[in-house]
């Protein structure tokens, strides 16, 4: 694969022969024309087939949520193709074969953002899950009107994230809850991190594993 | 067989007579045809082409249906794949002698998860019944896959393809079915595709009905 430098514009894609120039990230390529696959893939190949596929579904739930505009906001401050491409490559070592999820693996939130120090669960009643944290408001990256945000999947939808809309807490107060959803779920996976006030930044996340009777 | 290079005959290819001529290979080859057909008739190869004549002998609907349950556009392709997906299979080694044997067909076939499916018959309205589950999104299982039924009249070698929902809610959809001086015996099958039509799951059987 050969990278070609065409100047300033660089406005250059397609066919040539056999070869493709193509553009991604800013770049120009000059690569061979695939070839058609003959013979069943390897082990190897089916194993990242695997990982790639359950980190592209898992990515359909959070492009739907606020998680689009933490990867997109993560993305912009480390450089990142896409909010997708790094989505992708944080978590595809956390998807396996026969729709294998390792959730401690996974990696929904990061950024700049500090996260609190020692933040922890607290209590659950019913489906409302506290959290407690030392608040450790010191400048810009640390705010204390930054939020507590919550990313949950359950283990009857293993590959939904979403972001319960029901939350409160805020860096400087030292403890927040967030309302877990309905469903038939036994176990669910929480991300808890953190997000400035007018958003665009936004902490690294600590993992939960809650099961239901717990909270019985 | 000859190999010659003329500048007349260019491109020439079938027969005349007993000499077939064809382009390969860029030249232009003429053979003899062959005075006597050799036919090793061995067992497995007696049993390959009974399987073949009986899949041959369904392939009008089955490529219809296959079109849609194999994802392509191609006839060709579509009773490549059929072909394959079915023919070592025992009902059709039995060479679909009873209508238990179709439950054996394939009519669809790919990644994709199953659709969680049944299919129920009401004899008085004259109506077929499909309901579909809820899946969780998967990979290879996603909410905006489409559910197709199909009922194929063993009799009269009939079939009614109905698209009936998506993955991602339960549902229910009832079709008209048997009318007068249709078959005895049909058989129900479903199969989930990809929204964008490119990959489907193995169609499942899910009911085999005998006109009361």
């Amino acid at each position: 694969m050969a990278e070609i430098d065409f100047g300033v514009e660089g406005g250059v894609s397609g066919k040539l022969g056999n070869f493709v120039l193509y553009r991604v990230g800013g770049k120009t390529y000059l690569r061979r024309r695939p070839r058609r696959r003959e013979g069943a893939a390897t082990e190897k190949q089916v194993r990242q087939q695997s990982k790639m596929a359950g980190a592209m579904v898992m990515h359909r739930f959070v492009k739907e949520c606020e998680l689009r505009e933490v990867f997109a906001a993560w993305s912009r401050e480390v450089g990142a193709r896409s909010g997708y491409n790094l989505f992708l490559s944080k978590n595809m070592n956390a998807f396996g074969e026969e729709d294998y999820v390792d959730y401690g693996l996974l990696t929904l939130a990061g950024g700049s953002l500090q996260l609190s120090n020692e933040l922890a669960v607290t209590d659950m009643a019913d489906r409302r899950l506290g959290f407690a944290w030392v608040d450790n408001t010191s400048g810009e990256t640390a705010r204390g009107d930054d939020r507590m945000l919550a990313a949950v999947i359950t283990d009857d939808e293993p590959y939904r994230v979403l972001m319960p809309e029901e939350r409160t807490g805020r860096r400087q107060d030292g403890q927040g809850c967030v309302v877990l959803p309905e469903g038939e779920w036994q176990t669910a996976h929480v991300y808890v991190f953190f997000g400035a006030a007018e958003g665009g930044k936004y902490s690294p996340g600590v993992y939960f594993r809650i099961e239901k009777p717990l909270m019985d | 067989m000859a190999i010659f290079e003329s500048v007349i005959f260019q491109r020439m290819r079938k027969s005349v007579g007993n000499i077939t001529t064809y382009e390969a290979g860029g030249k232009q080859v003429l053979r003899q045809n062959p005075l006597q057909r050799k036919d090793k008739k061995s067992e497995p190869q007696l049993k390959h082409r009974d399987r073949m004549r009986t899949l041959k002998k369904i392939c009008g609907y089955a490529i219809a249906l296959s079109t849609v349950g194999f994802c392509t556009t191609s006839r060709k392709t579509a009773w490549n794949r059929f072909v394959q997906a079915n023919l070592m299979r025992e009902g059709v080694g039995r060479g679909l002698a009873e209508p238990a044997d179709w439950l054996d067909l394939r009519f669809a076939g790919g990644p994709l998860h199953a659709p969680l499916m049944t299919a129920e018959v009401d004899w008085e309205q004259r109506t077929v019944t499909f309901r579909w589950e809820r899946q969780a999104d998967r990979p290879n299982c996603l909410g905006d896959d489409r559910l197709f039924g199909i009922v194929v009249d063993i009799d009269k070698r009939e079939v009614m393809l109905e698209e009936l929902g998506r993955r991602g809610e339960s549902g229910e959809a009832t079709f008209p079915f048997v009318q007068e001086g249709d078959g005895r015996h049909w058989v129900a099958y479903g199969f989930a595709q990809n929204a964008g039509g490119t990959r489907a799951s193995d169609s499942v059987s899910l009911a085999l009905w005998e006109k009361e």
